[in-house]
C-alpha cells in the first residue's frame, strides 16, 4: 500500500504549508492532503496562492474525488473532508468540530482507518486542539507522526495539545519535517 | 476517534433495514458515522448496540434519529461567493423571457438555504415572480414555517447577509427572541410545502431551477446518480440545476448529452433537452 501525508495548521501554519509544497518535486510519488482551517466564507484564491512557487500539482477536493499519487489535496473551505475505503475522498458539511470546518481530526482519523501504518501526518502551528486526537489515531495504527516543534510555532496550542495527548514519532523544526516527506521510501 | 465504528454503523443500517424497512445504506458511511457519533453523544448513550435496542424499541427515537440524519450545518448564504454571482447568472442566463419561475428545494434541512434563497429573490426584486416550493422530510417542515420556533443564526451566517447586503438590516428578514433569529414569516406562506423523501418518493411537477447545493454529498456515489436522475425528470427544458461548489456531478450530467454546463466553478447545469 503506498503512503500518504496528512498535513495539518492552523493559525501560523499557511505559510509553512506553502514552504513544504514548494519544496516537494513535481513526481514525488505520495499523495498529500493538507487540512487547514480557513476562511469559511471564501472560496477563491487559497490554492492558487499555494501554486504560485510550487512544482506539484496541487488541487482543491471535489466530493468522492479518487485520491491519486503525486498530487496535494487540499480540504475545501468549509466542508469536512474524509477519506474513505477505496481511496476516495467525500465531503460533509456535518457541524463544525472544536469550532472547525475543515476538522483536522476527522481528516487524520479517517485517513488512519484506511491507510493503516502507511500514514504520515504531520501537524503545525495552530490555536486549538483540534488534530491532536487525529494524530494519537495515526500513531496507534502504526503511522508515523510529525509534530511541528512548539518552540518554532507562531501558534504552539496545537502542537501541544497533541504532545500532551501521547509521544508522537517525532518533534521537529519545519526543515527537518521537509527532509524527512522527502525521503520517505516508496 | 468517533465510538461509533463502520462495523457499528453496518450494524446499525441492518437494524434499522430490518426493523423499519428504510435502507439507510444509500448515504455516505463516514458521514452517517460521525452523525449517529453525534446522537450517540447527545443522547448520552455509551454503546452502539444500546442506540439499537433504542432504535428497535422506540420509533419516535427512530424518526428523530432520521430526521438528524437527513439535517445539515448549512449556514444562512452559505457560499456567499455564489450568491454574489448568482444575480447576473440568474437574469443573463436564466430568466430569459419569462415571466414566473419555479423553484424546487429538495431534501430542505434547516431552513437557512430557503431563507437566503427567499431573501435573495427579495432582495434582487426577483421574488414577486417567483413561485418556490420545498420538499421536507417529517418534522422539519413544522420546524422552518411554524412560528413558535426559530433557529439560531450562526455568527458566519450574519456575517454572510452583512457581506451580501451591507445596506439591509437584519431586522427587515429576522426578529431577535432570547438568543435566537425567528424568520419573519409573513412570506412563508408564499412556499408550497410538501413531505417526501427523495430515494423513494416521486416528484410530481416540473420546475425550471432545482436548488440541491451540499445535499448530494451525504449520499454514496451509485446513490447520487439515481438521486441527480429523478431530479433531472423535474426539470422543463432549459431548466436548471444547481450543486455545491465542490459536489461532483457525475456521470450522468457531464456524459448523457442532457445537460449542458452554464457555470463549472458555480456546478450550474441546464438540461438541453
Amino acid at each position: 500500500m503506498s503512503k500518504i501525508i496528512v498535513i495539518g495548521g492552523s493559525a501560523g501554519s499557511f505559510r509553512i504549508v506553502s514552504k513544504i509544497l514548494a519544496s516537494i518535486p513535481a513526481k514525488y510519488p505520495f499523495p498529500i492532503v493538507v487540512c487547514m482551517h480557513r476562511l469559511r466564507n471564501i472560496r477563491s484564491c487559497f490554492v492558487e496562492t499555494l501554486s504560485i512557487n510550487s512544482n506539484f500539482r496541487i488541487k482543491e477536493v471535489f466530493d468522492k474525488e479518487k485520491i491519486q499519487a503525486s498530487t496535494a489535496y487540499i480540504a475545501p473551505a468549509n466542508y469536512h473532508l474524509y477519506i474513505n475505503f477505496g481511496k476516495s475522498f467525500s465531503l460533509s458539511v456535518e457541524p463544525p468540530v472544536n469550532h472547525s470546518r475543515p476538522s483536522i481530526d476527522m481528516t487524520m482519523e479517517t485517513a488512519a482507518e484506511v491507510y493503516l501504518d502507511e500514514v504520515v501526518g504531520v501537524l503545525l502551528s495552530g490555536a486549538n486542539n483540534d488534530g491532536a486526537r487525529g494524530m494519537k489515531k495515526i500513531h496507534e495504527n502504526g503511522g508515523a507522526t510529525l509534530v511541528q516543534d512548539p518552540d518554532t510555532c507562531e501558534i504552539s496550542t496545537m502542537p501541544k495539545s497533541c504532545l500532551q495527548l501521547f509521544t508522537p514519532t517525532y518533534v521537529l523544526d519545519v526543515e527537518t519535517i521537509i527532509e524527512i516527506i522527502l525521503n520517505l521510501d516508496v | 476517534m468517533p465510538e461509533i465504528s463502520i462495523v457499528d454503523t453496518k450494524n446499525i443500517i441492518r437494524a434499522i433495514k430490518l426493523k423499519y424497512k428504510v435502507d439507510l445504506g444509500s448515504f455516505q458511511l463516514n458521514t452517517l458515522r460521525y452523525k449517529l457519533d453525534r446522537i450517540l453523544s447527545d443522547q448520552h448513550l455509551q454503546y452502539p448496540d444500546i442506540l439499537i435496542t433504542r432504535l428497535i424499541e422506540d420509533s419516535e427515537f427512530y424518526s428523530e434519529l432520521i430526521d438528524n440524519i437527513y439535517s445539515s450545518d448549512i449556514e444562512l448564504f452559505r457560499d456567499p461567493e455564489f450568491w454574489s454571482e448568482f444575480s447576473g447568472i440568474l437574469s443573463e442566463q436564466i430568466i430569459i423571457n419569462t415571466e414566473q419561475v419555479n423553484f424546487l428545494l429538495p431534501v430542505c434541512s434547516n431552513g437557512f438555504e430557503l431563507y437566503s434563497l427567499m431573501i435573495f429573490l427579495e432582495e434582487k426584486a426577483f421574488f414577486d415572480k417567483s413561485h418556490i416550493t420545498v420538499l421536507y422530510n417529517s418534522s422539519t417542515a413544522d420546524k422552518i414555517h411554524s412560528s413558535n420556533t426559530g433557529f439560531k443564526i450562526s455568527h458566519l451566517g450574519l456575517e454572510n447577509f452583512s457581506k451580501l447586503f451591507p445596506d439591509t438590516e437584519m431586522e427587515k428578514y429576522f426578529f431577535n427572541k432570547g438568543n435566537q433569529y425567528f424568520f419573519r414569516k409573513e412570506k412563508m406562506s408564499l412556499i408550497k410545502k410538501s413531505k417526501h423523501e427523495i430515494l423513494t418518493g416521486k416528484i410530481k411537477n416540473k420546475y425550471q431551477i432545482i436548488f440541491f447545493r451540499d445535499r448530494l454529498i451525504n449520499f454514496e456515489a451509485s446513490t447520487q446518480e439515481q438521486i441527480i436522475k429523478k431530479l433531472s425528470a423535474s426539470l422543463v427544458k432549459n431548466g436548471v440545476l444547481i450543486l455545491g461548489y465542490r459536489e461532483n456531478p457525475g456521470k450522468f450530467i457531464r456524459n448523457s448529452g442532457i445537460f449542458e454546463t452554464i457555470d463549472e466553478t458555480n456546478r450550474i447545469f441546464r438540461k438541453i433537452v
